[in-house]
């Protein structure tokens, strides 16, 4: 599973050099592994827009 | 014939071990493990090597020798201080650690040897001022199990 992550300071990582705040692409498992070092912070997903996707139901039923 | 140096070569340092203790477990950690940059000396890497177990009886003086334990041995390597290398930062994280973590030391020509080993640090060196600052970080790579010592090598593709 890839998620999205985050430099929370400039890193070089496998070869790679990345500035801080840059947003990175990488596996769960990279992460994980990342994690002691503090480098990487996890992106929080997109919220989701909810217009036109309320549950009718649960409106009557608070009215 | 043909000798190699060990230019292209890489550390690689995770604190999981593999699924298995075998080139494919091995090869699937890999993917995920974190290079250590700059490193400019890989000393010795890890292998089997037996202690000697002499006997020397008093009737004909001479020295009998027998196998007796082995180690897989510690190895010190050398990096250039690099404050930007997420490597060089799970070296200090492993230091803190009292458990092994997985090691890959990685050549393109000579193949993967991969074990668990403990991250002991080591001191840095800052040098004169021809120096580049250093840092030699010891590995003592240790068995897995009674029944396994972990130690693998995969050949190169």
């Amino acid at each position: 599973m890839m998620i999205e992550a985050r430099a929370t300071r400039r890193t070089t990582l496998n070869g790679k050099k990345y500035a801080k705040g840059r947003k990175v692409e990488m596996s769960q498992e990279l992460f994980d592994a990342l994690l002691p070092t503090g480098r990487f912070e996890l992106v929080p997903a997109a919220k989701k827009t909810a217009a036109g996707k309320t549950d009718p139901s649960s409106t009557a039923a608070a009215t | 014939m043909a000798v190699f140096t060990s230019a292209g070569a890489k550390v690689l340092l995770i604190k999981a071990p593999p699924a298995t203790f075998d080139a494919a477990g091995y090869t699937a950690l890999k993917a995920t493990a974190i290079e250590v940059g700059e490193v400019s000396d890989l000393g010795d890497t890890p292998s089997r090597v037996y202690d000697v177990v002499p006997w020397r009886n008093i009737s004909n003086r001479g020295e009998s020798k027998a196998k007796g334990g082995y180690t897989l041995g510690s190895q010190t390597i050398t990096v250039g201080i690099d404050p930007d290398d997420a490597g060089q930062d799970l070296v200090d994280a492993a230091t803190e650690d009292d458990d092994p973590y997985s090691v890959i030391i990685s050549h393109p020509r000579l193949g993967d040897i991969c074990s668990r080993a403990l991250v002991m640090g080591g001191p840095k060196s800052y040098g004169d001022v021809n120096t580049v600052a250093t840092r030699q970080i010891t590995l003592e790579h240790t068995i897995v199990s009674q029944d396994e010592d972990g130690l693998v090598y995969i050949p190169p593709a």
